[in-house]
C-alpha cells in the first residue's frame, strides 16, 4: 500500500517544517485513479513538491482504486480534496461528485482527465467540480496549484453560500418584522409611487396590497420627520401620523413611511379635550371650582376656576396651601384652617362658607366642600369644591333689604289705613248725628204744620205734608242702610260654627209681622251647620228672605225655599222665591249699591239690602249671584266657602235638598 | 200721652242742645208731654255750667233741675265733658242727666254711661217716635221716679 509510504514522506516533511519553526499545513487527498501508475506518478509529483517547497503545505494522498472505495473513504475519512479519474471500473465518477455534493462538508474536487474527454470533464464542472487536469501534462508545482486553488474556491463557495442563507434568513426575519408591523408600511420611489406596501397598508388605505403598487401618492412634503395626515377613505377619513425616512431601495433613494392610524386617539384626545372644556365651562357659568390636595405628597390641584374665584393667576408651579390661606380673610383663616385639619383626621366633613379677599381688595364669599381623598384605599388627603355664592348672598340680602322695606311700608300703609279709619268712624259719625238731625227736624215741623195749621190746609197741602213725611222716611232708611253697610265693612268677623236652620226660622218670625193677611208656603229644606258669623249670617238671611216677601207680594200663594243645591260653584245655600224676579240682562246690577229694579210705588227699597248681602258673603269669602226670570221668580245662591273649614264643607256637601 | 209733673213744687226740666231747629222741636215735644214744667233752654254746656254754679238755689237738691236732656255734639264744649263735671261735683251729681242724642257709636254709649249718665236714648228721625221718646223720658222722670226729698 502507497498510503503508508507517503503517509511516512508527510511525516518527514512534516519533520522539516516543524524545524522551521512553525506547524507545516498537510492537505489530505482522496485519489480515485483505477490505474497504479498514474497514482504513483501524482503521489510522486505531490512529495516533489512538498520537498521543493518548504513553505508550501504537504500532502498526504488516500487512494481508492474503486468508485465504492473512494465512497467509503468519502465517509469515513478526514479528507481536504479529491482528486478524480471519471473512468472507474465499478462506476461513473459523476455519482461521486453527487454524493459528495450531499456531504455537508462538500469536499472541492478536481477531475483527473486525457485529452480525449475534455468535454467530459467541462460537464464535470458544472456538476460540482472546480476544475481539471490532463494526465501527464501536469508538473508537480502546477497539480500543487490546482489543488490549493480548488480549495480555496470550495472555501469561498461555502463561504457565499452560508452568507446567501444567513441573508436569506435575515432578510425572512425583517420581512416577517415589516409585515407583522401594525403600522403601515410604504415605500416610495422618487416619483412618490408604491414599490412596497405590507399587510397592515391594506385596512389603512382599504385597498389590497396589488392595487396599491404603483400607485402615486405623492411623496410626503417632509420628507424626513413626522407629519399628521388624513387619508380619505369611502368610509370617512382617517387622521394617520406619518413617520418618513430616506433609504436606498434598490440603487435609488426612496422614501421610507410608515403610518399609523391615530383616528381613534386623536379622537379619543378631541373627546377628552371637550368634555375638559364643557367641565371648564360648567365650572365658570356655576362659579364652581374643584381642587385636589395630597397632603402625603403635598401637591395641590386647582381647577381654573378656583383661579378665576380666588383672583389669581395660573402661574407655571403648582399651588400652595399657604396661597390658599393667604387669599381666606384674615377674620376666618383660623376657622377655616381648624375645618380642614378636623376634615383630614376625618371627624367631619369639611363644609364651611367663609370670605376670600382677592389683592384688588375685593371680598368674595364662598361656600367650601370636601372630603377625604383616597389613593389605593387609604387617605392621603382632601377633594372638594369651592363655590362663589357671592351673588346669592347679594341676592339673599336684597331679598332680606327688600323685606324689610316692605315691612315699614306695610307699617306706614296699616298707620295711614288706622289714620282713614279713623277718618271714616268721624264721617259715620257725622252721617249718623247731623243728617239725622235736619231729616228729624224736616219731618218734625211738617208734622207740627199739619198739626197746628190742619183747618187752614187744603187737601193738596196735607198731600204735600204727606209727600214730605215720606222723603223723610225714605231718607232715614237710606241713612240707615249706609251705616249698616258701613258698620259692616268694620265689623271684624266673629266665625265659629253656626246652626242656619235656626237663623231662618228666627228671620221668618220676625218677617211675619209683614205677611199680615197674606198666604206665604214657607220650605225650608235640611240647612248645614257652617263656619260663619252668626249676627251677619242673620241680616243676610234677613235681606234676602224679606226681599221674597215684598217681590212676591202680588202672587197667591207665595212661594219662598231656603235649601242647598250643586251648583257650578259647588254646594250653595239657595233662597227661591215665586214673586216677581226679574231681567237677566240686568243681573250683574242687582247688588250694585242703591240699584232698584222696581218703581218706589211698586215695590219700596233702598238699593242697599243686596250690596250688605254681597258685602257679608264677600267677608267671608264665599260667593253670591242670582237666577231669575221676569214674573217667575228669582232664586240667590251664596257660599260661604272661604270661611267654612273642612268639616263645615263635608257637613255641607253632606246634605241635600230635602 | 201728656203728663203733669208728680208734685207741687216747680218743676224745672233743662234742654242743652246747639242747634236751633233741633232746640225748638225738643222744646215742642217736652212741652206737650209736661205743659205746667218750667223749660230750660241751654246752647252750649258752658251756660249750663255756668247757670248751675251761680244760681245758689240749686246747691240744694230741692232745687235741682228735676231733668237736664243733654246732647252730646255741642260747641265749645263736648256733651261728655259738661256731663262729666256735673257727675263729679258732689253738689250737681244726682241730677238726673238723660244723654239724648243722634250717635249711636260705642265710644258714645260707653262714654255717657261711663261718665254717669242715667239713661242714653238715641234720637229717633221720625218725629212722632222721637215726641213720643222724649214724652216717655219726661213722663219717667217727672211722674214716676222719685227724686231726693227736700231737707
Amino acid at each position: 500500500m502507497g498510503n503508508a509510504a507517503i503517509s511516512g514522506e508527510v511525516a518527514e516533511n512534516a519533520g522539516v517544517a516543524r524545524r522551521g519553526g512553525g506547524e507545516r499545513r498537510c492537505i489530505r487527498v482522496l485519489l480515485v485513479e483505477d490505474n497504479p501508475a498514474d497514482c504513483r506518478f501524482v503521489e510522486e509529483m505531490l512529495l516533489e513538491y512538498a520537498r521543493a517547497q518548504i513553505a508550501g503545505p504537504a500532502f498526504e494522498v488516500v487512494r481508492a482504486g474503486t468508485l465504492s472505495r473512494a465512497m467509503a473513504a468519502l465517509n469515513s475519512e478526514r479528507l481536504d480534496v479529491i482528486l478524480l479519474d471519471l473512468g472507474l471500473p465499478d462506476g461513473d465518477g459523476f455519482d461521486l461528485l453527487s454524493a459528495n455534493a450531499a456531504t455537508p462538508r462538500r469536499l472541492p474536487v478536481v477531475i483527473l482527465t486525457s485529452r480525449q474527454d475534455q468535454a467530459l470533464a467541462e460537464h464535470a464542472l458544472s456538476a460540482g467540480a472546480q476544475d481539471y487536469l490532463f494526465k501527464g501534462r501536469a508538473d508537480s508545482n502546477v497539480l500543487a496549484r490546482v489543488i490549493k486553488y480548488a480549495i480555496e474556491r470550495q472555501r469561498l463557495v461555502q463561504e457565499l453560500d452560508t452568507n446567501i442563507c444567513q441573508l436569506a434568513a435575515s432578510e425572512t426575519r425583517f420581512r416577517a418584522m415589516v409585515e407583522s408591523s401594525a403600522d403601515a408600511i410604504l415605500v416610495l420611489d422618487e416619483h412618490g409611487a408604491v414599490q412596497f406596501a405590507n399587510a397592515a397598508a391594506e385596512p389603512l388605505f382599504g385597498k389590497p396590497r396589488s392595487e396599491l403598487l404603483g400607485l402615486v401618492f405623492g411623496l410626503p412634503q417632509t420628507e424626513t420627520g413626522t407629519a399628521e395626515i388624513q387619508i380619505v377613505r369611502q368610509d370617512g377619513s382617517r387622521i394617520v401620523e406619518m413617520h418618513a425616512a430616506k433609504i436606498p431601495w434598490e440603487g435609488h433613494t426612496a422614501c421610507l413611511a410608515s403610518l399609523r392610524d391615530i383616528s381613534d386617539r386623536v379622537h379619543a384626545l378631541e373627546a377628552l379635550k371637550h368634555s375638559q372644556a364643557l367641565l371648564d365651562r360648567a365650572q365658570a357659568i356655576a362659579h364652581l371650582g374643584c381642587w385636589e390636595w395630597n397632603v402625603r405628597t403635598g401637591q395641590l390641584r386647582w381647577s381654573d376656576e378656583v383661579y378665576r374665584i380666588l383672583g389669581l393667576e395660573r402661574g407655571t408651579s403648582s399651588p400652595t396651601y399657604e396661597q390658599f390661606l393667604g387669599c381666606v380673610h384674615p377674620d376666618e383663616r383660623a376657622s377655616v384652617q381648624s375645618a380642614l385639619e378636623e376634615a383630614l383626621a376625618g371627624r367631619r366633613p369639611y363644609r364651611l362658607e367663609h370670605r376670600i379677599v382677592r389683592r384688588d381688595g375685593t371680598e368674595r364669599i364662598v361656600h367650601g366642600e370636601g372630603e377625604i381623598l383616597f389613593e389605593r384605599d387609604s387617605p392621603v388627603g382632601l377633594v372638594g369644591v369651592v363655590h362663589d355664592i357671592t351673588e346669592r348672598k347679594l341676592a339673599e340680602r336684597a331679598v332680606q333689604e327688600l323685606n324689610a322695606a316692605l315691612e315699614k311700608r306695610v307699617e306706614q300703609r296699616t298707620a295711614e289705613l288706622s289714620i282713614a279709619n279713623g277718618e271714616m268712624e268721624s264721617f259715620i259719625y257725622s252721617v249718623s248725628h247731623d243728617l239725622r238731625a235736619p231729616l228729624r227736624q224736616i219731618g218734625g215741623f211738617a208734622r207740627l204744620l199739619v198739626e197746628q195749621a190742619g183747618e187752614r190746609l187744603d187737601d193738596s197741602g196735607r198731600h204735600y205734608a204727606d209727600r214730605i213725611k215720606e222723603a223723610v222716611r225714605h231718607m232715614g232708611l237710606l241713612v240707615d242702610g249706609l251705616l249698616n253697610l258701613s258698620r259692616i265693612g268694620r265689623h271684624p268677623l266673629a266665625v265659629r260654627a253656626t246652626a242656619l236652620r235656626p237663623v231662618v226660622v228666627e228671620v221668618i218670625s220676625a218677617l211675619e209681622a209683614d205677611t199680615t193677611g197674606r198666604t206665604v208656603e214657607w220650605r225650608v229644606g235640611e240647612l248645614p251647620d257652617a263656619q260663619c258669623d252668626p249676627i251677619l249670617i242673620h241680616q243676610v238671611f234677613f235681606n234676602l228672605l224679606s226681599n221674597s216677601v215684598k217681590f212676591t207680594r202680588p202672587c197667591d200663594p207665595a212661594i219662598i225655599e231656603v235649601g242647598t243645591a250643586g251648583t257650578s260653584r259647588g254646594r250653595a245655600l239657595f233662597i227661591r222665591d215665586n214673586g216677581v224676579g226679574f231681567d237677566m240682562k240686568y243681573a250683574d246690577k242687582l247688588f250694585g249699591l242703591f240699584q232698584r229694579f222696581h218703581r218706589q210705588e211698586d215695590f219700596e227699597g233702598t238699593g242697599i239690602g243686596l250690596s250688605i248681602v254681597q258685602r257679608i258673603v264677600q267677608k267671608h269669602r264665599g260667593r253670591v249671584w242670582a237666577e231669575a226670570e221676569p214674573g217667575r221668580g228669582c232664586t240667590v245662591f251664596f257660599t260661604l266657602d272661604g270661611s267654612a273649614d273642612a268639616g263645615t264643607r263635608e257637613a255641607f256637601h253632606g246634605n241635600g235638598m230635602q | 200721652m201728656a203728663t203733669g209733673c208728680s208734685s207741687t213744687r216747680a218743676c224745672e226740666i233743662v234742654i242743652v242742645e246747639d242747634g236751633a231747629a233741633e232746640a225748638e222741636l225738643a222744646m215742642l215735644a217736652v212741652r206737650q208731654s209736661c205743659p205746667g214744667c218750667n223749660i230750660v233752654l241751654f246752647r252750649d254746656g258752658d251756660e249750663l255750667l255756668n247757670y248751675l254754679a251761680r244760681n245758689p238755689g240749686h246747691s240744694s237738691a230741692a232745687q235741682h233741675p228735676r231733668l237736664v236732656l243733654l246732647d252730646l255734639k255741642l260747641v265749645r264744649v263736648h256733651g261728655l265733658h259738661v256731663l262729666g263735671t256735673l257727675k263729679r261735683e258732689a253738689c250737681t251729681r244726682t241730677i238726673p242727666i238723660v244723654v239724648v242724642t243722634s250717635s249711636r257709636l260705642r265710644s258714645d254709649v260707653q262714654g255717657a254711661y261711663d261718665a254717669g249718665a242715667n239713661s242714653y236714648v238715641v234720637k229717633p228721625i221720625d218725629y212722632d217716635e222721637y215726641r213720643r221718646a222724649l214724652a216717655d223720658v219726661v213722663h219717667y222722670w217727672t211722674a214716676v221716679n222719685e227724686p231726693i226729698p227736700p231737707s
